[in-house]
């Protein structure tokens, strides 16, 4: 049996395989490499390993407070996503709501929907409303822009608890709020740790609220991706090594809890 | 009741900042200049200017060009062909199968400020890419300068493969194995029970992640901003960079950004809607 499976359909298998952990990891390497290297490399490995760039970041640029703050705005809007994406889901799950599977499916569209049709008039209202340079702006757009699929996968989470568990706890006198906490947040474990992983990322990586809500100069407020805007375009051995400091924690968790957020991804959008 | 707080959320969020487009797209209202200290009712001059100005067909080429490059070749295509082989080495239980299906979805949750600097990087003259063709024989192409557009379209594939995949790879998985094996017992070969059979059951899944990631693509532009900023000479600046260095990256005319973002929403509205479509279809 094994000799067989390492015929030509293993090797072409491997081959191709090989060719895309080469072409989606090596961009990776490099820029570690690119991080701790004196110059920038050609090659996905370090020239003259040094720390100075490190160092200069966390001295002179600020990115340890960076990191501080896309980690506050960041599990904020986390929060806010999950505890109002498993009371949605729970509501177009449970709830008699005319034309349900349309509002779930509009719902799941506004996932698609570009911040690029909507950064114009948020920019325009946050100044207005002076909305500028808060956190509160900052983390509930965050919260905002992940919204619409978490509520799609908490929707899907739900469906899966069986509707006659809530059903005898109604019997006994819960109220539907209660009828939430006490069984459907506890039956949902996954899905509250798929989603709350979802916008964990969605908020990390949000730049353009950043930017369009926080003010140049505001040193205090920075996070890392508005960090990363005013600075990406240098091109240097510090831009690649704050480029890592801010990926790498993310692509931890993630690759962590893998397994995990796919399987919720794949089997909540099945129904697509 | 239970779904107030995310609809609350979601209108203040999308809804209303699709009305105050509409609104703010006619009139004159900018950060800088006349439009700063009184804002004019202008009617349709913003939208005039968009369809007059002597660049626009070019940028809604770019845009084409890059949706169809990034959108349907590099992610939707791209991501079935992925889904298909990891599910392939996931039958098989081929180690290897892990390693590669976690660096796709390491790329596709790098927020595309970095996604693009590395690729920028790794494309010019002095990057990896230039350097292994050149020991391959291949010449030494500066691909961020000479294919510019074709440089930001790998990029934003790169990144935003994974997204597809996972739905792919989702639909894959619920096809039941006796489909394969009875097709396999009819003496369907591989390639056979691909075309025949796997693409089929798969053809709603495809129409929908086409929708989505042509909409996405269509709004995406932080890639390009890090890599070549719509240059050299607008070569590739498509409709969303043009929405925000119009309003807010260099020149903060609100109105007139407004009125490209409406533009975009309202292109975007035709494909929700054949999504939409397709959506009930199968619900």
């Amino acid at each position: 049996m094994n000799g067989r499976r390492r015929g030509a359909g293993w090797l072409a298998t491997h081959a191709a395989l090989l060719a895309v952990v080469l072409i989606f990891g090596l961009p990776f390497l490099w820029l570690l490499a690119a991080a701790v290297s004196r110059a920038v490399p050609e090659l996905p490995w370090p020239t003259e390993p040094t720390l100075e760039h490190l160092r200069e970041l966390f001295r002179e640029r600020n990115a340890g407070r960076g990191l501080r703050n896309s980690l506050i705005v960041a599990t904020a809007a986390m929060a806010l996503t999950t505890v109002t994406a498993s009371l949605a889901g729970y509501g177009l799950s449970r709830l008699n709501i005319r034309h349900k599977t349309a509002v779930s499916y509009g719902v799941l569209l506004l996932q698609t929907f570009p911040l690029a049709v909507t950064m114009v008039p948020i920019y325009d209202l946050a100044i207005r409303l002076g909305l500028q340079g808060t956190y509160r702006g900052l983390i509930v757009s965050h919260a905002a822009i992940s919204l619409p699929l978490a509520v799609w996968l908490m929707k899907s989470a739900t469906d899966a608890v069986p509707r006659e568990v809530e059903e005898a706890a109604w019997l006994d006198g819960a109220s539907l709020v209660r009828a939430w906490r006490d069984i459907v947040v506890p039956l949902t474990v996954s899905g509250l740790a798929v989603t709350a992983g979802f916008a964990f990322v969605t908020a990390w990586a949000e730049v353009l609220m950043a930017v369009v809500l926080l003010a140049i100069g505001d040193v205090a407020k920075e996070t890392l991706p508005f960090q990363f805007y005013y600075q990406a375009s240098e091109g240097s051995g510090v831009v690649a090594a704050l480029a890592a400091v801010y990926i790498v924690p993310v692509i931890a968790v993630f690759l962590l809890l893998r397994r995990l957020i796919v399987r919720g991804l794949a089997g909540s959008l099945q129904s697509l | 009741m239970a779904i107030l707080p995310a609809a609350l959320l979601l209108i203040l969020f999308f809804a209303l900042p699709v009305v105050w487009a509409l609104y703010t797209s006619l009139t004159d209202r900018a950060l800088l200049g006349i439009g700063a200290q009184e804002t004019r009712f202008v009617g349709l001059e913003n939208y005039r200017r968009l369809i007059s100005y002597v660049e626009f067909p070019r940028i809604v080429r770019n845009s084409v060009v890059f949706v169809l490059g990034a959108g349907v070749i590099g992610q939707t295509v791209g991501g079935l062909l992925l889904a298909l082989l990891l599910h392939h080495a996931d039958r098989q239980r081929y180690r290897l199968g892990n390693v590669a299906f976690a660096a796709v979805i390491a790329a596709w949750i790098t927020p595309p400020l970095v996604a693009g600097s590395i690729w920028g990087e790794l494309l010019d003259a002095y990057g990896l890419v230039n350097r292994v063709a050149s020991d391959l024989g291949l010449g030494s192409p500066d691909l961020l300068a000479e294919r510019p557009m074709l440089s930001v379209i790998l990029a934003e594939s790169w990144r935003g493969v994974g997204f597809a995949m996972i739905l792919f790879l989702g639909a894959l998985q619920v096809i039941p194995r006796s489909l394969h094996e009875a097709a396999a017992l009819d003496g369907a070969g591989p390639l056979r029970r691909l075309l025949g059979l796997t693409l089929p059951l798969l053809r709603h899944q495809v129409a929908l992640v086409l929708m989505m990631t042509t909409i996405i693509t269509m709004g995406s532009f932080l890639v390009i901003l890090v890599m070549t900023n719509g240059d050299p000479a607008l070569g590739t600046e498509t409709i969303a960079l043009f929405a925000f260095h119009r309003a807010i990256g260099v020149d903060f005319q609100i109105g007139y950004g407004a009125a490209i973002s409406t533009v975009m929403l309202l292109v975007n509205l035709v494909f929700a809607a054949i999504y939409l479509r397709l959506a009930r279809e199968r619900a």
